[in-house]
């Protein structure tokens, strides 16, 4: 199914109100949230903002508390319980005394594929988790990227239409996150939802569809990246100025630190980020560095979440 | 998904070595390590000997009789504490004078600490008589010292001290008895009347008093009677036989230190009250005990099974007068043990009565010459005894289970860790549910212990043949619903554990306690009454129990029907405990 197809603009998942207790502390309050066919959706959050607890309420390994959560299958006639769920856990949840096939199969096998096309169907997953050629290997035995692509690969025996992914590029070299990545795309690509939750920002603003941001249970941000940098910080642009020694004086427009040696102002469109840039010609003493760049993911994240700890 | 669930723990235990090692292997190894230290011990054919040391600080007869009485018993293996021989045995070397007590001391401490022996037999010097004097018996004190590491071994040598001591005690009464001078003739019945005069009342004397004291050391009161002395009726016989009688009864003295204990059995032989009792009165007296030196008269050398060591002997009848003529043989029968009292006769010979119980009729018939009574004693063995090895096979029981609980608690954490990884989570998300996630563990981990206690009992069959062919259904059976229970106590284990190291730390403190309350690790027929019933609280002993009666009793499949059910009841109620305590795994 192609992404763009009218169905695909159809939620295939949606939670209302959702809410989960844990001995009175309350985990999920009142989460609703809209997962569609062919997006790639990152979840962000502090540790402890209750995404596990969300998706293992997706996943049904959680009852919650109130509210509802649907699939919905893309023939308006067929049940929901046809729409298929894969799990990707933040730890390896693979068994690392078997080997790659024989993790394979397993998993395939609970799963539900049909014998007959199991065995083709472990080929091309192999292939798109680049293990073909360590189909004998124990999985305790491989790298910590290959470990991680077996992980997902795992999940998506039975091609899910829905996959859910709690930090699955955890501890993994950057090739191996690439690869994941594409990976990930490539079942986006096939009409699939994908939902992960991860702390590596750069690559998501590259490669999520849309991204939430939940914090204590609740879910604070919910958008494409340029909409929410709009929405949370109303500019898109930022100058940095460096000096080596404190600048006793004042810019317009600029805030220094404490120590008078970073100077940081910004700019809600490109007009003024070039009025912002002319004011520099006459600055003395001139700044040793000036960096320009666009407000990204973690100023939103840490504007709606905050900078003190949560833990 | 059952299966899927069971091929992944077949897969895991075949990609791990170290765990088929531990499965399988390392019970073997233990179970070898058991069988070869017991087998050469207390549960093969050959039964060890109690080892006896011995030391002496003085010099008796009786103390060197006492050392050849423990040499020559078949239990007992008797040596000297020391190599030097005058420590040893300074009887022999006559040298005891010179050992101290601090060297006797010294040398039991280094005995007892090379566990060369399970009890000392130690003579003091501290004597209070000469033994040499047998009309007033020495005080001999026997110290045994025993560390305590084996329970049975004072026993043991107390019985058969005890026993040596018995013996002596009859030889010396009777002993007093050949020496004591002719009774008088007696007078209470009147003059005419023959006779040897009886006990009749408190206190006895004569020759009497010695086999009343000795009855009454062995714990049979001698009853005074109301006989008259020399009264015909005193001895048993009926008017017609005292008619008959011309002569006057005697003393008959008849060495029975082969049936030693008889005494008792046979007081109606030699007490007064039995006497009076028409339907055991014999026509002849008989104390037990023997004088060692004393040589039967030739009269009795035709008598069949005379006791090698037993010697009998005729008193003199007070009258001078022959002993009568009114011969009788009398069996008594007690406790299974059948004896014969001889009648005396001064006829030609003596009569013989056949072994065994005699009819009514035959006491006061003439007869042919009675033996000896004799005492014989025949051990049966049921066909559990006669088999090779039958314990080996309780050993192998034992050490399967012990590592059977071990390894399914193994397994059965795999479901924790499956937890803690997340896989649990994944397969749960799947189509599989919680409940085929344990019915699949509990059947590898039953599938699995069958196994392990197959290769186990298989090991046994080939090294020590414990006949394994001829009781392969009762096998099977207690095979089944002992891996039935250990399945599912590890399955609900690991349920109401939160954490490997949790279930690990609680497992071997469990299995541990059961396995040594349970027989695993203490043989269960050495356990106390109390010990064996708090051990049916754990399955190790019902496991033990049927596996028992299987290989050593031999016993029939339907006999275990209390253990397979206690097996297969306890196996029920963990499981359905197990499904409850899961519920924490349950999706929504």
């Amino acid at each position: 199914m192609s992404p763009s197809s009218p169905a695909s603009l159809a939620p295939i998942l949606s939670l209302q109100g959702v809410r989960k207790s844990f001995r009175g502390r309350e985990a999920l309050k009142g989460v609703s949230l809209e997962l569609r066919r062919g997006e790639l959706l990152g979840f962000f959050g502090p540790n402890g903002a209750g995404k596990t607890t969300m998706i293992r309420c997706i996943s049904g390994l959680l009852e919650p508390d109130a509210g509802t959560i649907q699939r919905r299958a893309a023939d308006a006639d067929a049940d929901a319980s046809s729409v298929r769920l894969g799990l990707v856990t933040q730890n390896l949840s693979v068994y690392p005394d078997l080997t790659v096939r024989q993790n394979l199969e397993v998993f395939g096998r609970l799963e539900g594929v049909a014998r007959p096309a199991l065995q083709q169907r472990i080929v091309e997953v192999l292939e798109w988790a680049a293990l073909q050629d360590r189909t004998r290997c124990l999985a305790r035995n491989l790298s910590g990227g290959m470990q991680r692509r077996l992980n997902i690969a795992c999940s998506v025996l039975h091609e899910p239409d829905i996959l859910l992914l709690d930090e699955p590029t955890v501890g993994v070299d950057p090739q191996s996150r690439e690869r994941i990545y594409e990976m990930l795309g490539d079942l986006k690509d096939q009409g699939a939802a994908v939902l992960l939750t991860t702390h590596q920002l750069e690559e998501v603003e590259t490669r999520c569809d849309r991204v939430v941001v939940m914090d204590q249970g609740v879910i604070v941000a919910d958008g494409e990246l340029d909409d929410l940098v709009q929405r949370t910080l109303g500019r898109r642009h930022r100058v940095v100025l460096t000096f080596h020694r404190p600048c006793d004086r004042s810019v317009a427009a600029f805030e220094f630190n404490e120590g008078r040696t970073t100077a940081t102002s910004s700019a809600a469109s490109m007009a003024e980020l070039s009025q912002i840039l002319s004011m520099l010609k006459h600055l003395e003493p001139a700044p040793d560095r000036i960096e320009v760049s666009n407000h990204g993911l973690q100023d939103v994240f840490l504007e709606l979440t905050g900078r003190s700890l949560r833990e | 998904m059952i299966l899927t669930i069971l091929r992944i723990m077949y897969l895991r235990l075949r990609n791990n070595p170290a765990e088929l090692l531990l499965a399988f292997v390392m019970p073997i190894a233990f179970f070898t390590i058991f069988a070869a230290i017991f087998s050469n011990g207390i549960s093969s054919g050959v039964e060890k000997k109690l080892r006896v040391g011995w030391i002496a600080q003085r010099a008796t007869d009786v103390d060197g009789q006492l050392k050849d009485f423990l040499e020559k018993n078949s239990t007992i293996e008797c040596r000297g504490l020391a190599a030097n021989p005058f420590l040893n045995d300074p009887v022999q070397t006559g040298e005891f004078e010179s050992v101290t007590d601090a060297d006797v001391e010294a040398l039991i401490a280094e005995a007892q600490r090379s566990g060369r022996f399970d009890l000392i037999v130690r003579l003091p010097s501290d004597r209070t008589e000469d033994a040499s004097d047998r009309d007033s018996p020495a005080r001999l004190p026997i110290r045994l010292v025993t560390d305590g590491q084996n329970p049975l071994a004072l026993a043991m040598v107390t019985s058969v001290i005890q026993g040596f001591a018995a013996r002596k005690e009859a030889e010396w009464a009777a002993e007093r008895l050949l020496r004591a001078p002719p009774a008088p003739p007696p007078t209470a019945g009147g003059p005419d009347r023959p006779g040897v005069e009886l006990p009749p009342t408190a206190p006895l004397d004569g020759p009497w008093a010695d086999a009343a004291r000795l009855l009454r050391r062995r714990g049979t009161e001698p009853s005074t009677g109301t006989a008259e002395s020399g009264s015909p009726a005193a001895y048993g016989l009926d008017p017609e036989q005292a008619a008959r009688s011309a002569s006057p009864l005697g003393l008959r003295l008849d060495g029975m230190l082969d049936v030693d204990g008889m005494v008792v059995e046979a007081d109606g032989l030699c007490t007064g009250p039995r006497f009076l009792d028409p339907d055991r009165s014999p026509a002849s007296v008989r104390v037990v005990g023997a004088a060692a030196e004393f040589e039967p008269p030739a009269a009795w050398e035709e008598r069949p099974r005379q006791p090698p060591q037993g010697a009998s002997l005729d008193l003199p009848s007070p009258s001078g007068q022959p002993w009568p003529t009114a011969a009788a043989s009398v069996q008594l029968s007690r406790q299974g043990v059948v004896f014969h009292a001889a009648a005396a006769s001064a006829g030609p010979g003596p009569a013989h009565a056949p072994v065994g119980r005699a009819p009514e009729g035959a006491r006061s018939a003439p007869a042919a010459p009675a033996p000896r009574p004799s005492l014989e004693l025949l051990v049966e063995n049921p066909p559990s005894a006669l088999q090779p090895n039958p314990r080996i096979a309780m050993y192998a029981a034992g050490i399967a289970v012990l590592f059977l609980l071990f390894a399914s608690t193994g397994h059965a954490a795999t479901l924790l860790e499956e937890a803690e990884s997340g896989t649990l989570d994944r397969i749960m998300v799947g189509k599989a549910r919680i409940f085929h996630v344990l019915g699949g563990k509990w059947l590898g981990i039953f599938l699995l212990g069958i196994v392990q206690i197959s290769v186990m009992f298989l090991w046994a069959e080939l090294v020590f043949r414990i006949q394994l062919g001829q009781h392969l259904d009762g096998f099977l059976v207690m095979t089944c619903c002992t891996s039935a229970a250990t399945a599912s106590l590890a399955l609900l284990m690991a349920t109401l554990c939160r954490s490997r190291a949790q279930l690990h730390a609680v497992s071997v403190v469990l299995i541990l306690s059961m396995s040594a309350l349970g027989g695993s690790m203490i043989p269960r027929f050495a356990m106390s009454d109390r010990m064996k019933e708090i051990g049916q609280w754990t399955f190790n002993a019902w496991a033990l129990d049927g596996y028992q009666k299987v290989f050593w009793y031999r016993a029939p499949v339907s006999s275990l029907l209390a253990e397979a059910t206690a097996l297969t009841g306890s196996a029920l109620v963990m499981g359905c405990l197990t499904a409850i305590c899961s519920q924490r795994w349950k999706s929504a």
